[in-house]
């Protein structure tokens, strides 16, 4: 009785992250692991392999993400998602633009252009949750 | 007189009456937005005066002032989006929005993975926005031209 029946999209989402995003984490971890293991630094179109088997995850998790806003029907849902990533977005952009005025005055520490997307998840899932939690 | 009148209504027909939102919008940006393009120049000026090395509350201020602008325009749009009640104007804002960050996060994970490789320059931070507006606005022109 508990159990929340959610959005059809829902559950396709979840089967999408569970059957490809998920299993696309591997190859990242064995390339990692085969780099370490042998002591290779890889260049030319072996490091563009590399690089493009490091961001699969990404490429599927963006994608699936962007099919299930595509899908969802639900505008209540649609609503809070939407709100959560403009948050996200807001916050990401006005710490980058921040951090790069403090590198060029040389105030702060070069920013790495990969943490950006962990600093928009920060952000967009504290919304996520306290939007969730004023709609209850 | 007939005539005169048939062209004013063609005129007032033509002007698109925006929604209350987008005037509200555009008044903080000519009376917020604009001026505190002002607070960059003083930036500028400081630094100009002080030199490159600042330290301290100097170097704060000086940052502070100098993302002023970036700031203001990310909090008006944010203040718009929060403020308009046109639904169809309201979701391809946002559907834009989504798509550019989502292009936006593309390139700078891949970026990153690519400059822990060695195979590109680093990425400056500071052109995370830019990159962001013109994925924004690609996709916005994109949309507007679909349903036109």
């Amino acid at each position: 009785m508990k159990r929340e029946v959610e959005s059809p999209a829902t559950y396709r989402a979840e089967d999408r992250f569970l059957f490809i995003a998920v299993p696309l984490l591997l190859p990242p971890f064995i390339a990692a692991w085969l780099l370490h293991h042998f002591n290779v630094h890889p260049t030319g179109f072996f490091a563009v392999v590399c690089a493009f088997l490091f961001t699969l995850p990404f490429f599927a998790g963006i994608a699936i993400f962007a099919i299930y806003l595509g899908e969802e029907k639900d505008e209540f849902k649609r609503m809070l998602i939407s709100r959560a990533l403009m948050w996200g977005t807001g916050v990401t952009l006005a710490v980058t633009t921040f951090w790069s005025t403090m590198e060029n005055l040389s105030v702060g520490p070069v920013f790495r252009v990969r943490y950006v997307v962990g600093l928009f998840m920060i952000p967009y899932l504290v919304a996520l949750f306290v939007l969730r939690r004023r709609y209850r | 007189m007939i005539r005169a009148a048939q062209n004013q209504a063609q005129r007032m027909m033509k002007r698109q009456v925006e929604s209350p939102a987008k005037y509200r919008m555009e008044d903080r940006m000519l009376f917020i937005g604009l001026p505190s393009f002002l607070l960059a120049g003083v930036s500028i000026f400081l630094q100009q005066h002080f030199g490159k090395d600042l330290t301290g509350l100097l170097a704060a201020a000086c940052v502070l002032l100098a993302s002023s602008p970036y700031i203001a325009f990310i909090v008006l749009f944010f203040l718009y989006f929060r403020e308009e009640r046109d639904e169809f104007q309201a979701r391809m804002l946002s559907g834009a929005m989504l798509c550019a960050i989502g292009a936006t996060m593309l390139v700078t994970s891949i970026w990153g993975v690519m400059e822990q490789f060695h195979l590109v320059p680093v990425f400056h931070v500071g052109w995370v926005m830019p990159m962001f507006g013109i994925f924004y606005s690609v996709w916005l022109a994109v949309q507007r031209w679909r349903y036109r």
